[in-house]
C-alpha cells in the first residue's frame, strides 16, 4: 500500500530550480530514505509534502488523499522530526513532550500513557524534570524526536535527526528508528550520512541537484557500480610488470599501485581476496595490512554524478 | 484542546523574561518614574484643603452668603474645599506673598480676587468666585425684569450648582497631570504586543522550528491561535492590574475611580496589545526586525499622540485629524479613562470602549486569515 506518492514535483526559489520533475513512492511499513548531498533538495521535497511550502507543479498525495494545509486528519497521522530542534525552552523535557502530544491526542489518560511511553523510548527517564538548556546536544536530539513521535503516528518524517549527535546518542537514535518501524511506522529519513542510511533504511533514493537519480534498496543500488568489492594491500616495493597478472584474475576489473599501496577492484565472484593474495605469495612479494571494502552509495553516487557524495 | 494550549503556554509565558519585563515590570517602573517627576503634587493638589483669606470690606447679604457658601463646599470625601482665614488686607498679602495661603478674596461692593501661584487650588478657587458671582447677577437680573420667574432661575441655577461642584469641584477628576498615567496605562496595554510578538513567531513555520511543528500538527489553526491569545492576555491583564494596583494604592495615584468600567478598558486593552503584536509578526513573516519595528512604531507612536509625552499632542491630535485620533488605540483607551473620570460621559465611554473591542476583532481575524492554510516560500 503506497503512503506517499509525489509525482512530477517542481520547486522553484526564483532562478534556482529546487526540485526538478521529482517523483517518488513510499509504501506501508518502510524506512524510506532520501540521501545526498547538502542543497539537494532532501528538506525542501519534505517540507513540500508536509504542505509547508508551495511548489510550482506536481502532484502529492499522502495516504491516498491530497496534502493541504488544512488537512488536519491527515496530518493526525503524521509525525515530524524537524531538523532544528522545535521545544519550549520555559518547559520541562515531560511538559514539552506532553504539550505537543496534546495537539493530537486529546485524552489525559491516554496521553499521559503515550507520554511516558515516549519518554521511554528515548531513554529521558532521568532528565523528565530538566529543562531543553540543561541537556546535551544528544539529549535534545532525543527531547525533539519524542516531541515528534509521542502521539504514535503511522507516518514519521524525520529530517537529519542526528545532526551534530554523538556517536552513543547516534546509535541510540537509529535503533529506535528501527523499533518505530518494527512497531509498525512508515518513516521517510532524509540524511547526508550514507553510513546511516544504509544501515536503517529498507529503500532510498539518491537525490542531486533536485532530481531523483537512483532509487532501490541498498543491495540494488550497490549493484548499479561496476565494483562490487576493492582491496587495498600495503605493500612497500611493488615491481609494477607483474600488474597486467593481476589483471587477468578472475573477475579483477582493475589493479593500481599507488603510494606503497596496490588497489585492486573486483566485479562479482567470490574469495577475491584470497585469489590476489595467494598470487602474491606465489611471486614472493611480501606485503603488510589488507583492507577488503564492499561498495559503498558514495560509489554508487559517483559512479552517477561523477562526484563524491560528501562534496 | 484549548485549556491544553492555554495551560502551556501561561507557563511558557511567565517563564518568558521579556514577557515578564513588558507586562510587570516596565509599567512600573515607567509609573514610578512618574510618580517622582510629578506624581507627589497630583495627590497635594487633589486632596488638600485650599487656604483662603477673606478681607471684608462692605457689609452685604451678597457677602454674607458668598462666605457661606464657601464653608459650606466640600469634596467628594467630605473635606471642606476651602479654610477661611478672617484677615485683614496686609496680612492676607504678606501670608499670599509667603505662598501659605492661594489667594485673597476681597468682599466690597464687588467680590475681587487676588491669586499667587497658578495651580489647582487656584483654579478652583477663581472658578468657584466667578460662578457665585454670574449665579447672583442672573437672580438680581432676573428679580429686575420679572420677579415671578426669580424661582425658576433659581431652581435653573440649583442644577448648575450640582453641575459646577460634580464636575469641575472634583479635585482629582480635572488633574491634567493625571493624564499621564492614564496614557501610561494606555502604553502598558500596547506593550502587550511585545508578548503578541512571541505568539506570532510560534505560529508560523517560516517564523521559528516551533512554529513549523505546530503548523504541521493536527491542531485547527484557529484553536492554536485562541489559545494562546487567551493565556497572553490573562498574563497581561493580570500584570495590568497590578500595575494599576500599584498606582492607586502605593503610589495614590487618583487613578481608576470607577473600577469596574475600568477594568474592562484594561482588558480590551490587554487584547488589543497582544494582538497588535500577534499580528505583526503574521504580517512580516519570518523578519523578526521588521516585527519589532512594527510593534514599537504602532505602540509608541500611539502612545506618544494619546498624550504620554505631551497632553497638548492629543488635544492637537483631536482638533487636526480626529478620525486618527478616534482610531488610535491607545487613545481610545486614554479617552475612556477620560470619558469616566473627567467628563462622566457614559456614551462617550461606549463609544470609545466600542472602538477598542472592534479594533481588536479586526486584529483577530486579519491575523487569523494571515496564517490561515499558508504555504511559504521557505521555511
Amino acid at each position: 500500500m503506497e503512503v506517499v506518492r509525489v509525482d512530477n514535483l517542481v520547486k522553484r526559489y526564483k532562478e534556482l530550480v529546487a526540485l526538478d520533475h521529482l517523483s517518488i513512492s513510499v509504501n506501508k511499513g518502510e524506512v524510506f530514505g532520501l540521501l545526498g548531498p547538502n542543497g539537494s533538495g532532501k528538506s525542501t521535497l519534505m517540507n513540500c509534502i508536509l504542505s509547508l511550502l508551495k511548489y510550482s507543479k506536481g502532484e502529492i498525495k499522502v495516504f491516498g488523499q491530497e496534502m493541504k494545509p488544512d488537512s488536519y486528519d491527515l496530518k493526525r497521522k503524521i509525525g515530524v522530526v524537524l531538523q532544528n530542534v522545535a521545544v519550549f525552552d520555559e518547559l520541562t523535557v515531560r511538559e514539552n513532550i506532553d504539550y505537543f502530544c496534546g495537539l493530537y491526542v486529546t485524552d489525559k489518560n491516554l496521553r499521559k500513557q503515550y507520554v511516558d511511553e515516549a519518554i521511554k523510548f528515548v531513554g529521558l527517564e532521568d532528565f523528565t524534570k530538566f529543562y531543553p538548556k540543561k541537556l546535551s546536544g544528544g539529549l535534545l536530539r532525543r527531547l525533539n524526536i519524542a516531541c515528534g513521535i509521542a502521539h504514535k503516528p503511522e507516518l514519521i518524517f524525520m529530517d537529519e535527526p542526528t545532526v551534530a549527535v554523538d556517536p552513543q546518542s547516534r546509535n541510540n537514535i537509529l535503533e529506535g528508528i528501527k523499533e518505530l518501524n518494527r512497531q509498525g511506522a512508515t518513516i521517510i529519513y532524509t540524511s547526508h550520512y550514507m553510513e546511516e542510511v544504509e544501515q536503517i533504511c529498507t529503500r532510498i533514493a539518491i537525490i542531486d541537484k533536485g532530481k531523483t537519480i537512483a532509487v532501490g534498496t541498498n543491495d540494488e543500488l550497490k549493484a548499479l557500480t561496476p565494483t562490487s568489492e576493492k582491496i587495498r594491500i600495503e605493500i612497500l616495493d611493488f615491481d609494477e610488470s607483474k600488474l597486467p597478472e593481476i589483471k587477468e584474475l578472475p573477475h579483477v576489473t582493475s589493479a593500481t599501485y599507488e603510494e606503497n599501496h596496490l588497489l585492486v577492484s573486483c566485479k562479482g565472484g567470490t574469495h577475491n581476496l584470497i585469489r590476489v593474495l595467494d598470487f602474491l605469495k606465489n611471486n614472493n612479494v611480501n606485503f603488510g595490512r589488507v583492507y577488503s571494502e564492499l561498495p559503498t552509495l558514495n560509489d554508487v553516487f559517483l559512479e552517477i554524478t561523477g562526484k563524491e557524495l560528501r562534496d | 484542546m484549548f485549556w491544553h494550549i492555554y495551560k502551556y503556554r501561561v507557563k511558557s509565558l511567565l517563564k518568558t523574561k521579556m514577557s515578564v519585563f513588558w507586562a510587570f515590570i516596565y509599567p512600573i517602573l515607567l509609573g514610578t518614574l512618574f510618580f517622582v517627576t510629578f506624581g507627589s503634587s497630583i495627590n497635594k493638589n487633589s486632596i488638600e484643603t485650599i487656604d483662603v483669606a477673606i478681607v471684608k470690606e462692605a457689609e452685604s447679604e451678597k457677602n454674607d452668603s458668598f462666605v457661606e457658601m464657601m464653608e459650606k463646599v466640600e469634596f467628594e470625601d467630605g473635606k471642606r474645599i476651602f479654610n477661611i482665614l478672617n484677615l485683614d488686607l496686609k496680612s492676607a498679602e504678606k501670608q499670599l506673598e509667603d505662598e501659605s495661603i492661594v489667594g485673597i478674596v476681597r468682599l466690597g461692593d464687588e467680590i475681587t480676587l487676588e491669586m499667587g501661584k497658578t495651580g489647582l487650588g487656584a483654579s478652583i478657587l477663581k472658578e468657584f468666585t466667578d460662578e457665585y458671582t454670574r449665579r447672583f447677577e442672573l437672580i438680581e437680573d432676573a428679580a429686575t425684569i420679572d420677579y415671578t420667574r426669580i424661582q425658576d432661575v433659581i431652581e435653573v441655577n440649583e442644577n448648575r450648582k450640582e453641575y459646577v461642584e460634580e464636575v469641575s469641584l472634583g479635585g482629582e477628576k480635572i488633574d491634567t497631570e493625571a493624564q499621564y498615567f492614564y496614557a501610561l496605562i494606555g502604553m502598558a496595554c500596547l506593550f502587550g504586543s511585545f508578548i503578541g510578538m512571541v505568539l506570532g513567531k510560534d505560529i508560523q513555520a517560516v517564523n521559528s522550528p516551533i512554529g513549523a511543528r505546530k503548523t504541521v500538527s493536527g491542531t485547527k489553526r484557529l484553536t492554536l491561535m485562541l489559545g494562546d491569545l487567551a493565556a497572553a492576555v490573562s498574563i497581561h491583564f493580570v500584570g495590568l492590574l497590578l500595575v494599576v494596583v500599584y498606582l492607586k494604592y502605593i503610589l495614590k495615584i487618583p487613578v481608576f475611580s470607577q473600577p469596574l468600567p475600568c477594568v474592562a478598558v484594561v482588558f480590551l486593552g490587554c487584547v488589543m496589545g497582544v494582538e497588535l503584536g500577534q499580528f505583526a509578526s503574521c504580517v512580516a513573516k519570518g523578519s523578526e526586525g521588521m516585527t519589532i519595528a512594527i510593534s514599537l512604531a504602532i505602540s509608541l507612536g500611539s502612545s506618544a499622540l494619546s498624550g504620554l509625552m505631551s497632553p497638548d499632542l492629543k488635544r492637537l491630535m483631536d482638533r487636526v485629524a480626529p478620525i486618527v485620533s478616534r482610531l488610535n488605540p491607545s487613545s481610545a483607551i486614554a479617552d475612556c479613562f477620560y470619558s469616566l473620570s473627567i467628563y462622566s460621559d457614559y456614551t462617550r465611554f461606549a463609544k470609545s470602549l466600542t472602538i477598542l473591542a472592534v479594533e481588536a476583532v479586526v486584529l483577530v481575524v486579519l491575523s487569523f486569515f494571515a496564517v490561515r492554510r499558508n504555504k511559504y516560500v521557505s521555511v
